[in-house]
């Protein structure tokens, strides 16, 4: 698709998922679409901009009436291209928006490539290059969290901590190359703590939208739950339970689960991704011990382990040289059948995936651990972002460390450009076609 | 092709590298100058380079020039500016024998025989069909050319001011040009009036040189040209430091209404980088004292220049605020300080070749295009010179990118950005700075010259000799490792180190000890810069890949869709030649480029 090659015409497109809900949506968006009104309803009222009217649509092939529908009439640039925009609300299923496409289409009005609405609003300045990419994320959100997050973002609150940083570093270059522009003696220099402060500053900031990256990709992914226990004592069962599917085997034969499986889930709309793995034993068995190296290897990624046994998980787990760490562990007594059980006196958690006993419990503590790392600040969610954020911070700690050792001065100041560079393509202030055309790639045909 | 005729108005130092380049290219040019004795005079300082200056005059030399060997030949001091800030911002910068200066440059025009020099006032331009034919004279004569190269410098309607006083000159002790100016507005250009000036000149006999402290050049400094033989010998003269204080300022502070400038006699807007000693005062007024050096014109000479002292103050106000200055008691005066007012042509009226957009043949260079200093002037008159000589051949232009050299930045930032006062070179200008060091002009801008023929086969050899000669020290140190303390290192990570220069690793790679000076200090500097480099670079080609968006010569920018109106404004003003220039220009957003990127994508397939 080139939607770069002509950006004159009207365009329009079912801007809601195809074929499901009752009712969708065809935008259209172009210069004088009156006349398209007009032809499309066969009236001959004058059209007021931000307001619905009912009204019936005729096919233009045939002139047969397609549909009774709201049509929303928005005059640019008050409106979301900062075009004229029509917005036709129609019967959902896939015949009655195909038909008006279709009249549409016989009308000369193209089909829009995707992303090419988002692509009008960017062009338009209605919308900044992070609220673009914003959306984008926003359409494909998997949950309800990341949904939040693009909404934020779209608010223009990340360019707004982006355009801050860049700020703060235009003074400092600006006072720099004034030093730079001078002989020795001609100038007072600006002292090295002044510097320092203005730069750690910046470094601090970088920092958080970094860590925010690390969130971001949890938004994307699920915060990481391991399953680790002896063989047998129920792990894929509690995998399954919690995902409330049968996703792994489970057999009363030890050793069962040979291989890593996992499965995206939420908990209290919280992004996470159960791990089931094969038992951590030692064994002769080749595949299994391939399937043990695995297993140590998901410790180390995941954000938090639960520790199976049908016995004594706290001791059980002492017996191993397992190191995990304590804030990302919890311990969990399964096969608690028949007991009726007070799961606060304990230093674990006891489940019966069998009567369902305990799994609340288990949820509850697990979402108390996960909810205060929600992110108040501004969420990186691509990864053209986190690689800029990420090479600003390399730079950034850099820098300070070349001004502690004194190092020359035009270094230090062209780190600073760099820095600038990669937060303004960030924002999108200067302008990479190849990024450009990127971000707008990802969208879907309507928006 | 014939020999083609090239007619330069002025004989400063834009017309004498405009010549220089046209007559390298084997071409004929007649020069006209008002005073034929001042051809290549030095309007104020006796110095060639400085901060970023030094950068110009080393890429006039990679690129065949003049101003380098001239100043090489006569050279009184010779010393690097702004040493403790790392190279990239080295200035290199020479103090001059100025009469000699003027006839060195002189005699590398006139050993030429298709060069001429013709002493009659230019008043008016041949123009037929928006094409320059040639020029006529105050005496009525024709002269007919292939192309025209205009560097009047501060002549047209010149007028100087000292204290309440005026009077017309092009500098102090020459006539002014009247009439040029009207002829080219009336072709349709647009001028504007600039302001610069000049400190007093003293007599040395009449200064106590032993309350001054003396300052001495660099030991042994590398020359400005590849031609100059080395080592290089100069007879490091020394200049002297005085200081303003508290007395000189207040005498000046209270006869601000004496000073043309404060006065609003002078309408012409000054540099704000190279200010007068009144206005020091007034900016900085915190300061108690200002640096200043006194300097010889030329060698024993008794006429002493006064660095940093540039005044339009009344004559008798001078005298005493000097007479304030330690070690000036009784200094005498030769000749007061004064201001002068001129036309320039706002440059967006030009293309990146220095062509005018309207009148083709036609070319700008110099002070005449609101810039400010000889080095500056120099290099446009050297890049109007080639491209007038490659546009009667027809040939494609010479144009510099913003990260090939300084020259480039100073033409881009002419043509694209508005200038409302003297445009003067500085090394923040240069984004791209860390690869447009002064020690490597010639590896960025010599063969390229060569191609373009304004360079000699043998300078481009004696280059490729020594590009050679870097290579083989950088492979050299690039293969080694040496061992520090039982661990093993490699030589280039050792050279990165801030404390480790390159004199270290003679013991290691003992066959690198006998190149050059320059060549080992080109290649530290590569091996030192390079991590710096290289992401500089990647900045640098973000900005290439719209550099070679070209934009219709006929496009309109009112038909494009989704353009800012401020945007339409800006692009109709400057009429940019690429996506790159066009992102350059104030005012212009990337949703504007963006737009305007598709318009261009949509023509080419219509
Ligand atoms: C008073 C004064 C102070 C200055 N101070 C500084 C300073 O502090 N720092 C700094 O960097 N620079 C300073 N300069 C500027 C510097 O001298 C100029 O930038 C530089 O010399 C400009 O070179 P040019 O070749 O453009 O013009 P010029 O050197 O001015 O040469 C102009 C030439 O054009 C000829 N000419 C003009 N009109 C005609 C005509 N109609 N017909 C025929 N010939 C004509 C003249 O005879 C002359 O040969 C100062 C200049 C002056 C006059
Ligand atoms: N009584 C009872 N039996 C359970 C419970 N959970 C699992 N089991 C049984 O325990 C056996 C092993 O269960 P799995 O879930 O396969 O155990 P595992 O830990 O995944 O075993 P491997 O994959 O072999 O490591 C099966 O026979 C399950 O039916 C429970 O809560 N109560
Ligand atoms: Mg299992």
């Amino acid at each position: 698709m080139d939607k770069t090659s002509n950006n004159n015409y009207p365009i329009a497109a079912i801007a809601t998922p195809l074929g499901i809900g009752a009712l969708a949506i065809i935008r259209i968006s172009g210069f004088s679409l009156e006349s398209i009104y007009y032809s499309l309803t066969k009236r001959k009222n004058t059209l007021i901009s931000h307001k619905a009217s009912l009204c019936s649509i005729y096919s233009a092939i045939n002139n047969s009436k397609i549909d009774s529908c709201i049509i929303i009439y928005y005059k640019g640039p008050k409106s979301f291209t900062g075009e004229d925009v029509i917005e036709i609300n129609c019967h959902g299923g896939n015949l009655i928006p195909q038909m008006i496409l279709e009249t549409l289409s016989f009308m000369g009005i193209k089909n829009a490539a995707p992303g090419e609405f988002s692509l009008r609003a960017f062009l338009n300045n209605k919308i900044d290059l992070l609220q673009a990419e914003s959306l984008s994320s926003l359409i494909s959100a998997k949950n309800d969290l990341s949904h939040s997050i693009a909404l934020k973002n779209l608010s223009g609150f990340f360019t707004q901590q982006i355009s801050f940083l860049e700020h703060e570093l235009k003074t400092l270059l600006t006072i720099l190359e004034n030093e730079l522009n001078f002989n020795e003696n001609e100038i007072t220099f600006s002292s090295k703590n002044n510097i320092l402060k203005s730069l750690s500053g910046v470094c601090k900031t970088l920092k958080k939208l970094d860590n925010s990256s690390a969130f971001g990709s949890i938004i994307n992914s699920g915060y990481r739950i391991l399953l680790l226990g002896r063989p047998n004592v129920g792990k894929s069962s509690l995998f399954n339970f919690l995902l409330g599917k049968n996703r792994a085997i489970i057999s009363e034969v030890a050793g069962t689960t040979r291989d890593v499986i996992e499965a995206n889930s939420e908990i209290k709309n919280i992004p996470v991704c159960f791990v089931d793995t094969a038992g951590y034993w030692e064994s002769d068995d080749f595949l299994e011990i391939l399937g043990i190296k695995k297993t140590v290897k998901e410790i180390n990624s995941a954000d938090l382990v639960l520790f199976l046994d049908d016995k004594d998980p706290i001791n059980e787990f002492n017996n191993t040289d397992l190191k995990i760490n304590p804030n990302k562990l919890i311990f969990v007594k399964t096969k608690e059948d028949t007991v009726l059980i007070n799961n606060k006196s304990n230093n674990f958690i006891k489940i019966s995936t069998l009567k369902g006993f305990g799994i609340n419990d288990l949820t509850n503590q697990i979402f108390e651990m996960f909810k205060f790392k929600n992110n108040s600040g501004p969420v990186i969610t691509s990864n053209r972002q986190k690689n800029l954020i990420k090479a600003s911070l390399k730079i950034t700690i850099q820098s300070i460390d070349m001004i502690k050792t004194d190092l020359e001065m035009d270094l230090v100041v062209s780190n600073i450009r760099d820095i600038l560079f990669n937060l303004k393509s960030l924002i999108g202030k200067v302008y990479e076609k190849d990024v450009i055309d990127d971000i707008f790639n990802k969208f879907c045909v309507g928006k | 092709m014939n020999k083609a005729s090239i007619i330069v108005i002025g004989g400063g130092h834009a017309g004498i590298e405009a010549a220089n380049a046209v007559l390298s290219k084997g071409h004929k040019v007649n020069m006209f100058v008002l005073d034929s004795s001042a051809i290549g005079r030095m309007s104020c300082n006796p110095s060639i380079g400085g901060l970023a200056k030094g950068h110009l005059v080393k890429e006039i030399d990679a690129l065949g020039g003049i101003m380098g060997r001239a100043a090489d030949n006569s050279c009184l001091q010779f010393k690097t500016l702004n040493k403790s800030k790392g190279r990239a911002v080295w200035g290199p910068r020479a103090q001059v024998d100025k009469i000699k200066y003027a006839s060195a440059s002189k005699s590398f025009l006139t050993k030429h025989r298709n060069f001429k020099v013709i002493s009659e006032e230019v008043v008016d331009l041949i123009v037929k069909n928006n094409k320059v034919l040639g020029v006529i004279t105050s005496n009525k004569n024709a002269f007919f050319s292939d192309a025209v190269i205009v560097t009047t410098g501060t002549f047209l309607n010149g007028l100087i001011h000292i204290g309440k006083d005026n009077y017309s000159a092009g500098r102090i002790g020459e006539k002014a040009a009247h009439n040029l100016t009207d002829s080219i507005i009336n072709l349709g250009f647009e001028t504007g009036r600039l302001k610069t000036g000049t400190p007093p000149r003293i007599e040395a006999k009449s200064v106590d040189w032993k309350k001054l402290e003396p300052s001495l050049g660099d030991d042994n400094p590398q020359p400005f040209s590849y031609k100059t033989k080395l080592p290089f010998k100069n007879l490091n003269i020394p200049s002297f430091i005085a200081y303003t204080n508290e007395n000189v300022h207040s005498l000046l502070e209270n006869n601000l209404y004496n000073s043309p400038m404060y006065s609003g006699k002078i309408n012409g807007v000054g540099p704000r980088y190279c200010p007068s000693i009144e206005d020091k005062i007034v900016r900085f007024s915190d300061r108690s004292r200002h640096m200043l050096y006194l300097e010889p014109e030329w060698m024993d000479s008794n006429q002493i220049y006064i660095n940093g002292f540039s005044t339009s103050m009344p004559k008798k106000i001078q005298l005493s605020a000097l007479r304030s200055i330690s070690g000036l008691e009784s200094a005498n005066l030769i000749r007061p300080g004064y201001a002068i007012e001129y036309d320039y042509f706002p440059t967006r009226q030009l293309k990146s070749t220095l062509e005018t957009k309207s009148i083709s043949n036609l070319f700008f260079a110099g002070q005449v295009n609101g810039t400010s200093g000889y080095e500056e002037a120099a290099a446009q008159g050297l890049l109007a010179g080639i491209n007038s000589v490659l546009r009667i051949e027809e040939s494609d232009p010479f144009i510099i990118n913003r990260n090939e050299g300084y020259i480039g930045v100073l033409i881009d930032d002419l043509i694209t950005s508005s200038i409302n006062e003297p445009y003067r070179m500085f090394t923040s200008s240069a984004e791209y700075r860390l690869s447009l060091r002064s020690d490597n002009a010639d590896f960025r801008l010599t063969e390229k010259g060569f191609k373009a023929g304004i360079v000699s086969k043998s300078q481009y050899n004696t280059f490729i000799i020594r590009k050679n000669s870097v290579k083989s020290i950088e492979s050299a140190i690039i293969k080694k490792t040496i061992s520090e303390e039982s661990k093993s290192i490699s030589a280039q990570k050792y050279l990165c180190r801030p404390s480790v220069g390159i004199q270290d690793l003679f013991n290691f790679i003992p066959s690198i000890k006998h190149k050059s000076g320059a060549a080992l200090f080109t290649a530290e500097t590569n091996i030192k810069y390079e991590g710096y480099v290289s992401r500089e670079t990647i900045r640098a080609n973000a900005m290439l890949q719209n550099e070679r968006v070209k934009i219709p010569k006929n496009i309109n920018f009112c038909q494009i869709n989704g353009l800012s109106s401020e945007a339409v404004e800006k692009l109709n003003k400057v009429i940019p030649e690429n996506l790159g220039q066009a992102s350059r220009i104030d005012g212009v957003r990337p949703s504007d480029i963006m737009c305007l990127s598709i318009f261009i994508k949509q023509e080419r397939f219509t």
